[in-house]
């Protein structure tokens, strides 16, 4: 069944803006679900603390090309925010330099995303989020302004 | 648009300085590397070739924000002919 998702804003800078995408369902962003789930988890705080620090990086300087690792397919604009040797993960669509969305993420335990139904399901979500938001900059509905997803707010998304 | 930016300037309260100044020093390296591969159009490819290691972890050492050895940072420098930190004297 396909989900009524919106997206909204995380944070902003001069140069860079952090969005994250919400179901309808159940009103809460991916990230805000990502942070609610590690952000008391003992064996993965320091992990948690360190993706945190490095979306303030990306405030400061640019969501960078060589800060994330590509984990989708060709073409797509899957990344992951992995931190070293960690195993905690957050996915993320890298739309340009001044442009992130923000996913859900969580402990990749196993050789490839794909292995895991939980991390399958959230890298899925961004996938179909980013081949709907490409038809829609494709067709002028939202435009890239900058840092800016101009007319994003006034859509809703069937992913 | 809903605008989450107060809760996230709250979360972002919880990360430790020190975390802070860690994740920001590796994006300060990975930023210096990538800047000289560009000038002197270097690909991971050729940074592995002078590294003598496989182009994965180049791949390790050149994306993310890597927690870099002095040691791995020494090798990277010497393959790029170039400093990537200094220390005031």
């Amino acid at each position: 069944m396909k989900k009524k998702t919106t997206v909204e804003l995380v944070a902003s800078s001069e140069t860079v803006s952090l969005y994250s995408i919400s179901f309808e369902i159940d009103g809460k962003t991916e990230f805000e679900k990502f942070v609610e789930a590690f952000e008391a988890d003992a064996t993965y705080r320091n992990d948690y603390r360190r993706i945190l620090a490095a979306l303030q990086v990306v405030l400061d300087v640019g969501a960078l090309e060589r800060f994330f690792r590509p984990e989708g397919k060709v073409g797509d604009d899957l990344v992951a925010l992995p931190l070293d040797s960690g195993k905690l993960r957050l996915y993320c669509l890298r739309i340009s330099d001044q442009i992130l969305v923000i996913g859900n993420g969580g402990i990749k335990d196993v050789k490839r995303y794909e292995d895991s139904k939980q991390l399958l399901g959230y890298v899925m979500d961004l996938q179909r989020f980013d081949k709907l938001l490409r038809v829609m900059l494709e067709s002028g509905s939202i435009i890239i302004e900058e840092k800016v997803l101009k007319g994003v707010e006034d859509q809703v998304f069937e992913i | 648009m809903k605008d989450k930016s107060a809760w996230f300037e709250e979360k972002l309260k919880d990360v430790p300085e020190q975390t802070l100044e860690e994740v920001r020093l590796s994006a300060a390296v990975i930023r210096r590397v990538d800047e000289i591969m560009k000038r002197k159009g270097m690909t991971q490819r050729d940074l592995a070739r002078k590294l003598g290691k496989s182009e994965a972890v180049v791949s390790r050492w050149t994306t993310g924000f890597p927690n870099l050895t002095l040691c791995s940072i020494s090798q990277i420098s010497c393959a790029l002919g170039e400093p990537i930190i200094t220390v005031p004297e």
